[in-house]
């Protein structure tokens, strides 16, 4: 663009170029060229005006001061001389068109949207706005006057639809449409255009044109509302169906004491229709000698504190009582009880009847060790006591005859205090904590000390670690495991190896020997109670020991099983779960 | 030494005056049934009028009508009996049980041992501590049983 020597764009009537926008009011002095002469125009503005955006109504009113300066200079050039006044007045119409242009430009080139002209064919781009290189992201002039290069920056998916827009306004319909275009740097960006045809006067389509505008944005904030809506919808939608599926009574409770809102296994459980669940207060339905405490959960929930496994008794329909256990989450601002409720009726007749079975079993335990324990130990004693006094005083068989006598009843008293040890594992057992197996195992060695002796036994020790466990019993495990290897090594010398060690992140404890081993098909079998896999003149015991050990080992969590050790013989192997890592069992108190 | 034996089997009692005898020291034994009879003889009721003042009860815990628990809750209730030193012998390992005789103010809790010979040590360890070894209310300020025992069982 030229410029004057004030630095001012001028206007050159051969060459109509741009001028800036907004115009500020120091343009009214400026110099214009005209036919190789220079020209100084002064003007006065009716309206001094700063405009970056300007309405329609501004416009005009700056067109006018530029036509206010158009005439200026005309008057200015009148007085110049009238031979070229023909000459100036087509030149003037000229200014006056190319500033109707100008101005148009101005207009289009600030704002964010991208104004376009095409030829009617849609197939000659006439003109593209500045907001075009924004948007599009390239150079219009880099992008030429064909639209084949327009029509490539659309997106694939989107050209088909694109060019359905345009085959409508060149069939002379206006047309408003979206499609994705991208961009020489690969952003894909959404554009929201709307085009119509421009007539001549006779009706005939002269271009199309239209404005084009980016909607990304616009579409991204819109797509994230969409999304979060249909999310808010599915997850409700989600909620309400397992609201209606669960088994469970599901409710929501006003602390003023209504239900608000009940599922349908709330009123199936209790054989009520919603209606009558509803309009009442609820603490009608509750057993009069759980409503004290039924009111006192509900304070506790209305204080903000959550419920948890409360357990009242509710009416039925057919006025029997159910036990319903209790979930309960408070929403105080809006005065709310979120309730979850189970029929807990059939549990609690169970819990009942454990309760009795165990007392039961209890009660057993009290008769075998005093009731039977008695009459037993007067057979004993007799029979021990004719041994002392009559021994050799009768005939031979009389003395076999108490000697089976005393014989027999040592073993039942071996196996009535075997069972009741058995009964006593999960009813007598002490809380875990935490224990060195190497104390333990020290504790089971001096229990069987004679035995160890006699039989000449090596007891080899590896890594013991420090494990959580009842400390009586799992020196039991140990005392019967190695009893028992010492049993079965008959006579040989029998060498048994214990150890323990970290296997797959539990304790795992072994007690092998150097005996004859145990058949695979009787590994199973040697656990259960009363089972023993050679005669009692071959190995003494009761079988129990072993079933103590499984059941020793269940209650700590952990399992019992056989496994053939290096030597031969059998290694009893068992895992303590429950156990804490190594470093924490070392030092309980450490967090 | 005179001794109150509350038992109810038979058999156990016979046992007792069994391993009594062997002991070897002279006594004079009551048999009662049960906490009921046990009361009668010791305040000399009905057919026991001329009972005995025993220097020891025998007491076992579970009996017929009166039990074990209840007689020493008498015995130790009544102070012209409260003083007469009461050895619980049982079955019983209870804990519940040795917790309530000692709170009953029983003087001493032995369980029956399952074997003969521990049984017949266990009743001359009694002997020999509660009326060799230890004083007993009613006793001479001179005399000890020791030296009547002897004077009377020479070894």
């Amino acid at each position: 663009m030229d410029r004057a020597a004030d630095g001012w764009p001028f206007l050159s009537f051969r060459q109509p170029t741009q001028l800036e926008w907004p115009f500020k009011p120091e343009q009214v002095r400026r110099r214009l060229t005209f036919s190789g002469r220079a020209w100084e125009v002064a003007a006065i503005l009716h309206r001094p005006m700063v405009v970056t955006d300007p309405p329609w109504e501004v416009v005009g009113a700056q067109a006018s001061s530029f036509l206010l300066v158009t005439l200026l200079g005309v008057l200015l050039m009148a007085a110049a001389g009238s031979k070229r006044r023909i000459e100036e007045d087509v030149s003037r119409r000229t200014a006056q068109l190319s500033e109707a242009e100008e101005r148009f430009r101005h207009l289009a080139d600030n704002v964010d949207e991208v104004f376009w002209i095409t030829s009617a064919d849609g197939q000659t781009i006439e003109y593209l706005s500045r907001g075009f290189e924004r948007i599009w992201g390239c150079d219009p002039e880099v992008f030429g006057a064909s639209s084949r290069a327009w029509r490539r920056s659309i997106h694939e998916e989107d050209r088909n639809r694109c060019r359905k827009l345009f085959e409508r306004a060149m069939a002379g319909k206006g047309f408003d449409g979206e499609y994705r275009i991208v961009r020489p740097d690969g952003e894909v960006r959404w554009i929201r255009d709307r085009g119509f045809p421009v007539r001549d006067e006779s009706g005939g389509i002269l271009r199309i044109a239209g404005v084009a505008d980016d909607t990304t944005e616009q579409k991204r904030i819109e797509e994230g509302l969409r999304a979060a809506k249909q999310a808010a919808e599915e997850a409700s939608e989600v909620l309400e169906a397992f609201f209606r599926v669960s088994l469970d009574m599901l409710s929501v409770a006003g602390t003023d004491g209504y239900f608000k809102r009940i599922n349908p296994a709330f009123s199936a459980t209790l054989g009520y229709a919603d209606a009558e669940l509803l309009d009442r207060p609820f603490v009608e339905f509750v057993h009069p000698d759980d409503v004290e405490m039924t009111t006192a959960a509900v304070a506790q929930l209305a204080e903000g504190r959550p419920l948890i496994r409360f357990q009242n008794r509710y009416r039925h329909r057919d006025g029997r009582y159910l036990w319903l256990e209790w979930s309960a989450m408070p929403e105080t601002r809006k005065k709310l009880i979120y309730a979850a409720a189970r029929n807990v009726t059939e549990r609690r007749k169970m819990e009942d009847e454990l309760r009795r079975s165990n007392a039961e079993l209890e009660q057993f335990a009290y008769v075998a060790s005093h009731d039977l324990q008695e009459p037993l130990r007067m057979v004993t004693s007799f029979a021990q006591l004719l041994q002392r006094r009559y021994s050799g005083k009768l005939d031979e068989n009389a003395d076999e005859y108490i000697h089976h006598i005393v014989d027999g009843t040592e073993r039942m008293r071996r196996l009535i205090l075997g069972l009741l040890e058995l009964s006593r594992v999960d009813r007598k057992g002490r809380p875990l904590s935490v224990v060195d197996s190497a104390v333990a195992l020290e504790m089971a060695l001096q229990n069987l000390k004679v035995a160890i002796e006699e039989s000449g036994t090596t007891i080899r020790i590896g890594e013991l670690p420090k494990v959580m466990a009842d400390h009586e019993q799992l020196a039991r495990v140990f005392q019967n495991l190695v009893s028992n290897a010492i049993k079965y090594c008959r006579g040989r010398h029998p060498v048994i190896e214990i150890e323990g060690a970290l296997v797959d992140g539990r304790w795992r404890f072994s007690v092998s020997d150097n005996g004859p081993g145990i058949e695979p098909v009787q590994r199973e079998r040697v656990f259960q109670i009363f089972q023993r896999l050679h005669s009692k003149d071959e190995v003494p015991g009761t079988g129990i020991g072993l079933a103590i050990c499984r059941r020793i080992v269940n209650r700590h969590g952990g399992e019992i099983w056989i496994e053939p050790s290096e030597s031969g013989g059998a290694r009893f192997v068992f895992t303590l779960t429950g156990v804490e890592p190594p470093d924490v069992a070392a030092n309980p108190s450490g967090g | 030494m005179r001794i109150l034996l509350v038992e109810d089997n038979p058999a156990e009692a016979r046992l007792t005056k069994e391993a009594l005898g062997e002991v070897g020291v002279l006594h004079e034994l009551h048999l009662a049934d049960d906490g009921e009879e046990a009361t009668a003889f010791l305040r000399r009721e009905g057919i026991y009028g001329d009972a005995f003042r025993p220097d020891l009860i025998f007491l076992d815990l579970n009996l017929p009508r009166m039990d074990g628990r209840q007689f020493l809750r008498v015995v130790k209730s009544d102070p012209q009996f409260a003083s007469i030193p009461v050895i619980v012998i049982t079955n019983s390992r209870a804990s519940e049980d040795v917790d309530q005789v000692y709170r009953l103010r029983g003087n001493c809790y032995l369980v029956k041992p399952p074997e003969l010979d521990e049984f017949f040590t266990m009743v001359r360890k009694v002997v020999d501590f509660w009326w060799l070894t230890a004083r007993l209310p009613g006793d001479s300020d001179l005399v000890g049983h020791h030296a009547v025992s002897n004077e009377l069982f020479p070894s």
